[in-house]
């Protein structure tokens, strides 16, 4: 009952905020923007049962093509960010596995697959090639000066830390590329700025009832220097990580030549007992060296953070743009409680204007008993 | 006749002390008077040489004094991608990700998207005389014009280098080279004018070349077009709310 009273607050005050937007907006200039990339990515996997005795493989590629479009005038924008890939091997196994998933409530796989010729209600093995076409963004934004409204799927990141974030609740993070993306959520967000970098964020996003949806307010701006943030949020999602639960986090941000960064959040389920998310992060840089260190505790367990179950967990990274168009990067997890972790190199460079070329290698374990996968692959990008 | 020599004699001092140069001081004023802003709104193209490769950024950006700026990219592999500085905090947008990242202000003297141009250069209002002391070294005559070569030492911490020579425009008082020293003596950058344009009733400097002595093969060519000085700018540009609009 108090999510929908939020809800229907916050698109009252919407409503009345914009009346007259329409008109101010004809008369003042747009622009138009199309653009987008083509990114072919081909990729091997190796498994090893035990140690690092690789004795099964797979291959896969996957070829996309991004398209953007922006159109923006000085109060209002609307924009679509819109992906289609043609999916092989491995890679339609891993959307194809993703789709199965989401039938079951777990993941949401964001996007249409298409397999002409290919039953894809019959349980078994993925078809060799998949079509997916996927809707990364499409919103509208309204502007006036002491507001802005966003409608429609967006990406809302409050994420602090450099990998882990308990307050970024919206978030959920599509890994089938060579880097993690964030995914849109579909949102009502209302933002009242408060002076130069300050803002009140309210967020609904419904899902089949109103009872069922995700909604929050945040409070952030800069005090004395220091980046801060509080957030009070709702999950009435059935089958979700923090399913019908009350959570409430701060987190703060400074830079005191070495960057700091800290979140927590509590959570309380509806039934069951409560649970605390910590991050305690650090940041420095030496010439075109950059460092960053982060500590992650996870008291609530699979169900809080399926990609960290663990209660201790550790990161760190190192990124070096050593040479004017070429940079390196490597960076380790470690789940201290289920002996997991992962480790990546990845190099990228300019390789002409508007295109990139980028190697990469990841070895990882998710548990002690599990095998060590390992994958390397390389992209070749084209933007327009 | 004693009278009348003693008339000459200050009449011929008199033009001496005229056809003699400024003082430096005179000197970094006029520069100040076609080169100092209280606000700047332009939009840029920098080429980016690393060997014997090139790349473009475009932009369009605007800042007021030395503590506002606003700088967004146009050129399609940065598209949307916005900075905003406010004193010496420094914020970059990244569209795609919707993501607002602040970054340490030591970084203000490092190379704009890798480029030899720092946020400093591109975004500040220079202010010589404010934040120098200078003494004239010479003159010479550089691409056919007659140059004062003026060494500024820097007075406060704000000043982006601890000393600069410059050559200036005798006529029009616009520096057509420089060189940014370090503290420690080393020279950071050489600059030199491409093209010098008249804005309204000054002469401000619009397109330059800029290496970097801190790394090896490089140079940007930096042009600005569209350039307004001390046009009125919207202040709620500065604010986060404008970063992520």
């Amino acid at each position: 009952m108090k999510s929908r009273s939020l809800a229907a607050a916050m698109a009252l005050a919407a409503c009345a905020s914009l009346t007259g937007g329409a008109s101010a907006l004809a008369a003042e200039e747009a622009s138009f923007f199309l653009g987008g990339s083509i990114e072919a990515r081909p990729f091997a996997r190796l498994y090893a049962p035990e140690g690092l005795a690789f004795d099964s493989a797979e291959y896969g590629s996957a070829s996309t093509l991004s398209l953007d479009l922006d159109a923006r005038g000085p109060n209002a924008r609307a924009y679509a960010s819109l992906e289609a890939s043609l999916l092989n091997g491995a890679a339609a196994g891993d959307a194809w596995a993703a789709a199965g998933l989401a039938s079951a409530g777990v993941l949401d796989a964001g996007g249409l697959l298409m397999a002409p010729a290919y039953d894809l209600s019959a349980a078994g093995d993925p078809p060799p090639t998949l079509f997916q076409a996927r809707v990364r963004s499409l919103y509208v934004k309204l502007d006036r000066d002491w507001i802005s409204l966003i409608a429609g799927r967006q990406v809302i990141k409050y994420q602090r830390g450099a990998l882990w974030s308990p307050t970024d609740v919206y978030t959920e993070l599509d890994l089938s590329g060579m880097s993690p993306v964030r995914r849109g959520a579909d949102a009502l967000r209302l933002s009242f700025p408060l002076g130069a970098t300050g803002a009140f964020d309210m967020v609904a996003a419904p899902s089949a009832s109103m009872e069922e949806g995700r909604y929050s307010a945040r409070l952030s701006g800069m005090l004395l220097g220091i980046d801060a943030a509080a957030l009070a949020y709702r999950d009435g999602r059935p089958g979700s990580a923090l399913s019908g639960s009350w959570s409430a986090g701060a987190a703060i941000g400074a830079d005191l030549g070495l960057g700091i960064d800290a979140e927590i959040l509590a959570s309380w389920p509806d039934s069951g007992e409560a649970w605390l998310r910590a991050a305690l992060g650090a940041d420095y840089s030496i010439g075109r060296l950059v460092l960053a260190a982060e500590y992650y505790y996870n008291g609530g367990g699979p169900a809080a953070d399926a990609a960290a179950p663990g209660a201790h967990n550790a990161y760190a990274a190192l990124s070096w743009a050593a040479l004017d168009l070429a940079s390196f990067a490597a960076s380790g997890t470690i789940g201290f409680s289920e002996r997991s972790w992962s480790s990546a190199l990845s190099a990228s460079i300019s390789a002409a204007q508007n295109a990139q070329i980028a190697v990469y290698a990841r070895l990882s374990r998710a548990g002690e008993s599990l095998p060590t996968g390992l994958e390397a692959g390389a992209s070749l990008t084209v933007i327009f | 006749m004693k009278r009348c020599a003693i008339s000459l004699m200050l009449a011929a001092l008199a033009a001496a002390l005229a056809a003699q140069a400024p003082s430096a001081q005179a000197i970094l004023e006029k520069v100040d008077r076609n080169q100092s802003f209280k606000s700047i709104a332009y939009s840029g193209r920098m080429e980016i040489t690393v060997g014997g490769e090139t790349r473009y950024k475009t932009m369009d950006a605007s800042a007021m004094g030395s503590d506002k700026a606003f700088v967004e990219f146009t050129n399609p592999e940065d598209r949307g991608i916005r900075y905003l500085k406010l004193g010496k905090d420094l914020w970059i947008y990244f569209p795609k990700e919707q993501d607002t990242v602040k970054i340490s202000g030591h970084l203000l003297k490092d190379g704009m998207m890798g480029s030899d141009v720092s946020y400093e250069d591109a975004l500040e209002s220079q202010d010589f005389a404010e934040k120098y002391s200078a003494a004239i070294k010479g003159e010479e005559t550089l691409d056919g014009r007659k140059c004062y070569v003026l060494e500024l030492a820097s007075k406060t911490p704000k000043a982006a280098y601890d000393r600069r020579v410059i050559w200036i425009d005798a006529e029009r008082y616009i520096g057509l080279k420089e060189e940014m020293y370090a503290k420690s003596g080393k020279m950071l950058k050489e600059s030199r004018t491409l093209e010098v344009t008249k804005v309204g009733d000054r002469w401000f400097v619009s397109k330059s070349e800029v290496v970097s002595k801190l790394r090896a093969n490089t140079k940007t060519v930096f042009a600005l077009t569209k350039i307004a000085l001390d046009a009125a700018v919207d202040s709620k540009k500065f604010t986060m709310s404008a970063l992520t609009k």
